[in-house]
């Protein structure tokens, strides 16, 4: 299982930052995103899926470059 | 929330520019998305825990995802260490205060008794703080970090005995704090310093536009990312080159063995006061001396024959 500690350390090595610097965006990231939850709005997590509140709970649309293509799918 | 609006909400909130944030949201769910293909759940804390799902011949197909406050899809034991942080850091865990004051720049030595001192000074500030009670988060972190702490090695462990005529131990435990109270100085000296390289270095990174990204875009990258074009030959290159080499062979050929005219350059060496131009007059006089020329330029080109075999 891949933790928000190890995301966090791949993204800042993929940026060239320190990890502990981005610690305050992910809570930031975290914030915004429950405050959106309670507001019923959906979120777009940006190319990685959008979060939408259905009843107590979101429910994760994946973005479609998440998934692999599926055949007939359009080239 | 559109992902624009997220990224100004974010810059807003963190008061950073807007490329910051979008650099580090594209950074973030790029990874994120690289784990889940990899096959590996991913557990982002108070946004929730995604999990692949694979076909029965391995290939990706699906997500399962399950909201922060949720069980966890994935059974995960009490005994069972899961995840290379995890468990990393329950091992040979360091505080990251005590190795970024002990060791700020990254790229000098690091001085153990440093690294010492400033676990020393974590753990009695957590005794302080242990006095507090602290609500937990309910995030998937928390059982983490319990189990960290848990696997603290005792303060005792690192009390370092001065041997009698060990001066320097010594004076390390007993000048601890004006040495805290100096490196403290230094440190948020650096620490600022360090702070403002790295937006300079997220500024510098560059991404691409969202509005670039199109259907028609999308899908021909998708496409090369799971399908990725063959290589070109270069076999046929190297049969050009082939063929240019015979070509340039056949004329180096052709310059020794196919003209005559090569050979009367021999023969002008060898006779240069034969190069006379001659006049109007004397052009019969001349006639007899190029027949035996001719013959020197025959017997030139058969000795250039022969050298060359």
């Amino acid at each position: 299982m891949a933790a928000l500690k190890d995301i966090l350390y791949r993204t800042a090595a993929n940026i060239g930052v320190d990890a502990d610097a981005l610690q305050s965006y992910a809570d930031a990231l975290s914030s915004i995103v429950e405050e959106a939850h309670r507001r019923g709005e959906d979120v777009e997590l940006m190319t990685f899926g959008t979060l939408r509140p259905e009843g107590s709970e979101p429910r994760f649309t994946p973005h479609a470059s998440l998934l692999p293509p599926r055949d007939g799918d359009e080239a | 929330m559109t992902r624009r609006e997220l990224i100004e909400r974010m810059a807003d909130r963190l008061q950073v520019p807007e490329h910051s944030a979008q650099v580090f949201l594209h950074a973030f769910f790029d990874v994120s998305k690289s784990m889940l293909r990899s096959g590996e759940t991913v557990a982002l804390g108070a946004l929730g825990t995604w999990t692949p799902e694979h076909d029965p011949d391995g290939v990706f197909r699906s997500v399962i995802y399950a909201p922060s406050h949720a069980a966890s899809p994935v059974p995960v034991g009490e005994d069972i260490v899961s995840g290379p942080a995890s468990s990393i850091d329950s091992r040979h865990f360091i505080p990251a205060e005590a190795l970024a004051i002990a060791h700020p720049s990254g790229r000098s030595p690091v001085d153990v008794a440093d690294i010492v001192i400033e676990v020393q000074r974590g753990f009695a500030e957590e005794a302080l703080t242990e006095e507090t009670p602290v609500e937990e988060a309910p995030t998937d972190a928390a059982p983490e970090e319990e189990s960290v702490e848990d696997e603290y090695p005792g303060e005792e462990e690192y009390i370092v005995e001065a041997v009698p005529g060990d001066t320097d131990a010594g004076d390390m435990l007993t000048d601890e704090g004006d040495f805290l109270e100096e490196d403290f100085d230094e440190v948020e000296a650096e620490g600022m310093e360090a702070e403002s390289m790295e937006a300079e270095s997220m500024e510098g990174h560059g991404i691409e536009d969202d509005e670039v990204e199109d259907d028609a875009v999308f899908h021909r990258n998708r496409d090369q990312l799971y399908h990725p074009p063959e290589e070109r030959s270069n076999r046929a290159l190297l049969f050009v080159a082939l063929g240019l080499t015979l070509v340039v062979l056949i004329i180096i050929l052709s310059l020794l063995f196919g003209s005559d005219e090569k050979a009367s350059f021999g023969d002008r060496r060898h006779e240069p006061n034969s190069a006379t131009i001659p006049s109007a007059g004397t052009w019969n006089e001349t006639a007899e001396p190029e027949s035996s020329r001719y013959e020197l330029t025959a017997n030139t080109v058969k000795l250039t024959i022969q050298r060359s075999i």
